[in-house]
C-alpha cells in the first residue's frame, strides 16, 4: 500500500480525484495503540470521506476513538492499517518530513488546550505556520487574521496574558492563516462559555461558506454540533451513526443530542 | 525568530548554559593567553648577537625535550674563523655553557637547578653585559661575578664546577646573571660549541649577514629575531613544558565539562518541552526546523557565553600568569600580554563546544512526534536510543581501552592518560545512566520498600519512570565525585608509591643528594654515581647516563627512532662536539626511567666534562662532610626528598583541577537540580492539589535530590577505578614493588558531602518557586 501511495504522492500533478471531490478520505483504517495483552483497537477498519468545503461534525461517547481519527486524518499520528488520503495523496507513502510539510501547507489543527507557544506573543503564535514554511509574514495578514478572530488589540500579548478563549481564537487563527484545505479541530469549544463558544463555531462556518475550506471537528456539544454540515457518529473505532443537513436547522441540537443518547445507550 | 523567543522565554533555565560556558570559553581563553604569552624568548644573554649560528636543534624521541649538536672546538674554531671574514662582521663569539656556581660563606648561590650559569668571557658580550669594575678574568682562577652576588673586586670565594670545589678570585664585577672564567678555563669545561653569536659592524644588516652565513655555515642553522628563541635554556623549556601540561589539562577538562553540562542542560531542556515541541511539529514545523530550533539555541547562548568568556579571560589571564610563575610552572619573566587570535580561538571553542553539547538534545528533538503536544504529561518511553546505546558503548570502550594504557604510559604523562581515561568514562556512565540508574534506585530504595507514607513511593516512582532526567540531573554529580576521587586518589596512590619503590631500592644505604646546586660534582659523587649527559644521533637527541659498566644499552622507543637493533653501531655526537661509533649491546623494554641510552661511565666524563650526577649511593658520610653543595641522607629520607618536589607539582596540578572540576560542575548540579524542579511544576500543583503539605512537598524534593546523589556519587565512584587501577599499575612497574590503589578521603568525602548539600539546597529553593505558582 505504501508503495503506491509514495509513487502518487510525490507529484501532485499526477494524482487522480475521485468523483466526489474529497478533501480528506480514509478507507479501511485501523489503529491499535499499544501490544500485546495492553493493546487498545481505537480505530477498527472505518472508511470515510469528508467532501471539500463541508463541515463535519465527529460525535462519539468518550474513548471512541474521534481525537484518534482526527489526528491520523490530519497526518499527526500514522495508522496501522488502512490508508488515509488529503487532497488525493496518500500519507501512508510519506517521510516524516514530506508529511510535515504537506501538513503545512493543506491541513489546520486546533487542540482543546495548550495551542499556543508560551514564550511567543499572539502575532507570532500566528505567524508561525508561515515562518516555518519559509515565507515573511506580512504583518497586514497577522493584523488581519487576528482581526477576523476579534483579537486585533491583542497582537502583543503572550498566552499567559490571554482568556482561554481568546488562545481558542488565537489557534483558530493560526489554523486558518495559510488558508489551508482543511481544519481539524478537537473539541475548539471544551474550554468555553456559549458567547465565546458561538465566536468560535462562527469563524469556523465563516471558513466553509467563504473561503469554501473543509472543516472536520470533533465535540461532545449537540449544539456545537449543529453548525457542521453533516454528524458523523463514533463508536469503539467504527462509524455508528451518521445525520446530514442542512446545518443550523431549527430542532436540530435536539435531534443531535437524540441521537447521541441512544448511541450511549446501546 | 523562533530560537531567540525560547532563549528569551526561559532566561532562567539557560542560566545554567550559560554560566557553565562562560567559565569554559574563560578557562580556555586564560590557558591559551598564558600559553601564548610563554612562548620561547631569545635569551637576554644572547639577545645583543643580532645574528645566531647554530647547530641543528634536536628533539627527543619523546618530542619532550630538545638539545643543539654542538661543534667540537676545532670545527667552531674554524667555522668562526670563516664567519669573522664576512662583511659586516665585526667579531664572532664562539658561545659555551657550563655548570659553574659560586659559593658564599659555605653556601652555594644562585638557582639551584641551574646547570649552565657558567660561560667564558667573551660571552658576556653576546648579551651587552657590561664589566662594571675590575677586569675580565684571564687566567685559571679567576672569575668575573654578577655585580648583584655583592663580591668584591679581589675576593677569595669558592667556585663549584663539575670537577669539585676550587679557591678563586673575583677579578672583575659585571651587570648581567652568570659567572664569567676565562675562555681557556670554559674550553675546558665545555669544549663543544653549540652557538656562535656574530657581533656586527654598525650599519650592517642582519639579514644580509645571516644570507651569507648560511653560505659559510652549511647544515648550520643560521637565526635572527625571533629565530634566535630556539637557544632558550632548556631549563626554561622543561618549566615551560610542565606549565604547558597543566594548562592542557585545564583546557581539556574546561572543553570536556563544558560539553558535559551543555549536553546534561540541553537534554533536560528538551525533556521539559516536549509539548511546546510537539506543538510547533502539528503547526508545521519538520524534524529538520526544529533541529535547527535547538541548535539555534545553542548558537545564542554559545555566542553570548562566549564573548562574557572572553573578558573573564583575559581578565584572568595576568593572575594566572602569576600564579604560575609562582609555582615554578612558568619562568619569572613572563608577562601575560591582552591578544586577539588566542581569544577568538576561545570563543570559537566555546560556540563549537555548545554545538556539539546540544547536538544530541537537538536530534531528540526532531523525534518528538507532533502527538507530545497532545498528551497530558510527557513520560517518555524509551529511556535510549539507539545512537545514546552506541555513544555511551563506544566511550565505555574507549575509557578501558585508555585506563589499560594508563598502565603504560610514561611516567610523566600518566596524569593526564589518567584524566582522559576518566573523562570517557564518566562521560559513558553519563550516557548509559538511564539504563543503569534503575537498578541502582530499586537497589538504593529497597529499605524503604514497605515503607508506610507517600513519600518513598513517589520518589521511586519519580525517579524510576523519569530514567532521562533522573540520569541527566545524576551526570553533573557523576563528574563531579569522579573527578575529585579520581584527581585526589591519583596524588595518593603516587604519594605512596615512589617513596615506597625508592625506599626498596635503596634499603640501608645512605645518599649523597645535590644541596641547592643541580647536581653533585665529581670530587662529591665519586667515580660510580650515575652521570647523566645528552648525545646526538642522526636528527635526534638522546638522553645518556654513564653508568658503571662497559656495554651500551639503549631503550626501546630510541632504538626503533635510531632504526637500530642489537649489534648494530649507531654514530654518536657528544657535547664536547666529538664523535664516536657505539655498538649496541642490549636493548631494554621502555617504560623504566633512565635507560634511554646507558654508557660506561668513563666515556662520558671524557667526552661531558661539566656532566654533574643527580645522587650518589652508598656515600660515606663523614668523608664529605664540609663539602659546599652535598648532602647525606638515609634511604627513607632520601625517597621522601625525592618525591617531595613531584609531590609537590602534583597537588598543585590536583589541587587546580579539583577546584576547577568541582566548582565547574557543581553549577551545573545547581542548575540541572533547578531545571528538573522547574519541569516538575505541574506533578507538583497535583501533589498539593491531593493534599500535600509544603513542607511534605519540600521534603519530597530533597529526598529526590539526594537520592540522586548518592547515585550519582556511587556511578562516580565506579568510574575512577579503572584509570587508578591502571595507573597503580603502571607505578608498580616503574618503581618495582607492588603499588595499592588509594582513594583520598577527606578530599571524596569533602566532595560528596559539599555536592549533597548544593544538590539539596538548589532542589529545596527551585521546588519552593515551582509550589509558588502552581500554573500547569
Ligand atoms: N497513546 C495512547 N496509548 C494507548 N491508548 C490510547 C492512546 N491514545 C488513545 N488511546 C485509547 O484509544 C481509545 C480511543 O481514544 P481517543 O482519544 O481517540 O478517544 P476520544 O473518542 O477522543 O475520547 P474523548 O472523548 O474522551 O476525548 C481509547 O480507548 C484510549 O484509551
Ligand atoms: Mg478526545
Amino acid at each position: 500500500m505504501r508503495g503506491t501511495g509514495r509513487a502518487g504522492g510525490l507529484d501532485r500533478m499526477t494524482i487522480t480525484h475521485s468523483p466526489v471531490a474529497e478533501a480528506v478520505g480514509l478507507s479501511g483504517a485501523g489503529k491499535v495503540y499499544g501490544t500485546g495483552a495492553q493493546a487498545v483497537t481505537a480505530l477498527d477498519d472505518l472508511t470515510l470521506a469528508f467532501p471539500t468545503g463541508t463541515f463535519t461534525a465527529v460525535m462519539g461517547p468518550s474513548g471512541s476513538g474521534k481525537s484518534t481519527l482526527l489526528q491520523c486524518a490530519a497526518g499527526l499520528d500514522r495508522l496501522t492499517s488502512g490508508t488515509v488520503r488529503v487532497g488525493g495523496v496518500d500519507l501512508g507513502g510519506l517521510s516524516e518530513q514530506r508529511r510535515t510539510v504537506l501538513r503545512r501547507e493543506r491541513i489546520g489543527f486546533v487542540f482543546q488546550a495548550f495551542n499556543l507557544v508560551a514564550s511567543l506573543t499572539a502575532a507570532q503564535n500566528v505567524e508561525l505556520p508561515l515562518r516555518l514554511a519559509g515565507r515573511r509574514p506580512a504583518a497586514a495578514a497577522v493584523r488581519a487574521a487576528l482581526g477576523e478572530v476579534g483579537l486585533a488589540d491583542r497582537a502583543a500579548h503572550r498566552p499567559s496574558e490571554l482568556s482561554g478563549g481568546q488562545q481558542q481564537r488565537v489557534a483558530i487563527a493560526r489554523a486558518l492563516i495559510t488558508r489551508p484545505d482543511v481544519v481539524f479541530a478537537d473539541e475548539p469549544t471544551g474550554a468555553l462559555d456559549t458567547a465565546a463558544s458561538r465566536e468560535v463555531l462562527g469563524l469556523l462556518r465563516a471558513a466553509v461558506d467563504g473561503h469554501g475550506q473543509t472543516v472536520v471537528m470533533v465535540t461532545h456539544d449537540p449544539v456545537a454540533a449543529s453548525y457542521a454540515d453533516e454528524v458523523v457518529f463514533l463508536r469503539d473505532g467504527r462509524v455508528a451513526d451518521r445525520l446530514g443537513g442542512p446545518a443550523r436547522a431549527p430542532g436540530r441540537a435536539e435531534q443531535i443530542a437524540g441521537l447521541m443518547a441512544r448511541l450511549e445507550q446501546r | 525568530m523562533i530560537a531567540l523567543a525560547a532563549v528569551r522565554g526561559r532566561a532562567a533555565s539557560l542560566a545554567g548554559t550559560f554560566a557553565g560556558l562562560t567559565l569554559g570559553v574563560a578557562l580556555i581563553a586564560m590557558t591559551l593567553l598564558v600559553h601564548f604569552s610563554a612562548l620561547p624568548r631569545t635569551p637576554d644573554r644572547l639577545a645583543a648577537a643580532p645574528v645566531l649560528v647554530h647547530g641543528p636543534v634536536a628533539p627527543d624521541a619523546d618530542g619532550i625535550g630538545s638539545g643543539v649538536r654542538p661543534w667540537s672546538a676545532a670545527d667552531a674554531e674554524a667555522l668562526a674563523g670563516r664567519l669573522s671574514g664576512l662583511p659586516g662582521v665585526a667579531s664572532v663569539v664562539p658561545d659555551r655553557s657550563f655548570y659553574a656556581q659560586l659559593v658564599i660563606g659555605g653556601v652555594p648561590i644562585g638557582d639551584a637547578g641551574d646547570a649552565s650559569a657558567g660561560h667564558g668571557w667573551s660571552s658576556a658580550a653576546l648579551g651587552a653585559y657590561p664589566l662594571v669594575g675590575g677586569v675580565a678574568p684571564a687566567a685559571d682562577g679567576e672569575v668575573a661575578a654578577d655585580v648583584a652576588t655583592g663580591l668584591a673586586i679581589g675576593a677569595r670565594t669558592t667556585l663549584l664546577t663539575a670537577r669539585g670545589a676550587a679557591e678563586v678570585t673575583v677579578t672583575g664585577l659585571v651587570d648581567g646573571p652568570g659567572v664569567y672564567l676565562s675562555d681557556g678555563a670554559a674550553a675546558r669545561l665545555a669544549p663543544g660549541v653549540p652557538v656562535l653569536g656574530l657581533l656586527l659592524r654598525p650599519g650592517a644588516d642582519p639579514a644580509v649577514v645571516a644570507e651569507a652565513a648560511k653560505a659559510a655555515a652549511p647544515g648550520a642553522v643560521v637565526a635572527t629575531g625571533e629565530q634566535r628563541a630556539a637557544l632558550e635554556p632548556v631549563q626554561q623549556a622543561k618549566t615551560r613544558w610542565l606549565g604547558t601540561q597543566l594548562l592542557i589539562a585545564m583546557a581539556s577538562l574546561a572543553v570536556f565539562v563544558t560539553v558535559f553540562v551543555v549536553a546534561s542542560t540541553f537534554a533536560l531542556n528538551v525533556t521539559a518541552r516536549r509539548r511546546e515541541l510537539g506543538l510547533l511539529r502539528t503547526v508545521g514545523a519538520t524534524p529538520r526546523q526544529i533541529r535547527r530550533i535547538v541548535l539555534g539555541e545553542a548558537l545564542l547562548v554559545g555566542a553570548a557565553g562566549g564573548l562574557a568568556g572572553a573578558l573573564l579571560g583575559t581578565v584572568a589571564a595576568g593572575p594566572a600568569g602569576r600564579l604560575l610563575v609562582r609555582w615554578g610552572l612558568a619562568e619569572p619573566g613572563l608577562q601575560v600580554r591582552p591578544q586577539v587570535l588566542p581569544v577568538l580561538i576561545a570563543v570559537a571553542v566555546g560556540i563549537g563546544v555548545a554545538l556539539v553539547g546540544a547536538y544530541a538534545a537537538g536530534r531528540r528533538a526532531a523525534k518528538v512526534p507532533p502527538m507530545a503536544a497532545l498528551r497530558e504529561a510527557a513520560v517518555e518511553a524509551r529511556a535510549m536510543g539507539l545512537g545514546r546505546w552506541l555513544l555511551g558503548g563506544g566511550a565505555l570502550a574507549l575509557g578501558g581501552f585508555l585506563a589499560a594504557r594508563t598502565g603504560t604510559a610514561a611516567a610523566d604523562e600518566r596524569v593526564n592518560a589518567a584524566l582522559f581515561a576518566a573523562m570517557a568514562l564518566t562521560a559513558a556512565a553519563a550516557l548509559l545512566a538511564p539504563v543503569l540508574l534503575p537498578p541502582l534506585v530499586r537497589l538504593v530504595s529497597w529499605p524503604l520498600r514497605g515503607a508506610r507514607g507517600a513519600g518513598p513511593m513517589l520518589v521511586r516512582a519519580e525517579s524510576l519512570t523519569a530514567a532521562r532526567r533522573t540520569a541527566a540531573t545524576a551526570a553533573p554529580v557523576i563528574a563531579t565525585v569522579g573527578f575529585a576521587v579520581l584527581l585526589s586518589g591519583m596524588v595518593s596512590t603516587m604519594r605512596e608509591a615512589y617513596p615506597a619503590g625508592q625506599a626498596a631500592k635503596l634499603a640501608g644505604i645512605t645518599v649523597a643528594v645535590p644541596d641547592g646546586t643541580p647536581g653533585l660534582t665529581e670530587a662529591a659523587a665519586g667515580g660510580r654515581s650515575v652521570l647523566p649527559s645528552r648525545v646526538y644521533a642522526g636528527d635526534l637527541s638522546i638522553a645518556a647516563f654513564g653508568t658503571a659498566t662497559e656495554r651500551v644499552s639503549v631503550a626501546a622507543g630510541v632504538a626503533d627512532a635510531l632504526r637500530a637493533k642489537v649489534g648494530d653501531t649507531v654514530t654518536v655526537v657528544f657535547p664536547d662536539g666529538l664523535t664516536e661509533r657505539l655498538t649496541i649491546a642490549k636493548v631494554t623494554p621502555d617504560g623504566q626511567i633512565d635507560d634511554d641510552l646507558i654508557l660506561p661511565r668513563d666515556l662520558v666524563r671524557r667526552h661531558d666534562p661539566s656532566a654533574l650526577a643527580t645522587s650518589a649511593a652508598g656515600m660515606d658520610a663523614t668523608a664529605l662532610a664540609g663539602l659546599p653543595g652535598v648532602e647525606v641522607l638515609d634511604a627513607k629520607a632520601y625517597a621522601d626528598r625525592e618525591s617531595s618536589e613531584d609531590s609537590r607539582l602534583l597537588w598543585l596540578f590536583a589541587t587546580v583541577l579539583i577546584a576547577l572540576s568541582v566548582g565547574y560542575t557543581g553549577i551545573a548540579v545547581v542548575n540541572t537540580m533547578a531545571m528538573s524542579a522547574e519541569s516538575r511544576r505541574p506533578d507538583l500543583a497535583v501533589l498539593r492539589r491531593a493534599g500535600a503539605t509544603p513542607r511534605q512537598t519540600l521534603r519530597y524534593a530533597a529526598a529526590e535530590a539526594l537520592l540522586v546523589v548518592a547515585l550519582g556519587t556511587g556511578l562516580g565512584l565506579a568510574v575512577t577505578v579503572p584509570p587508578l587501577l591502571g595507573m597503580a599499575a603502571g607505578l608498580a612497574q616503574e618503581v618495582g614493588v607492588p603499588v595499592a590503589l588509594r582513594l583520598h578521603w577527606p578530599v571524596t568525602a569533602a566532595t560528596v558531602l559539599a555536592t549533597a548539600a548544593m544538590a539539596v539546597a538548589a532542589s529545596l529553593a527551585a521546588t519552593r518557586r515551582a509550589s509558588g505558582h502552581p500554573t500547569g
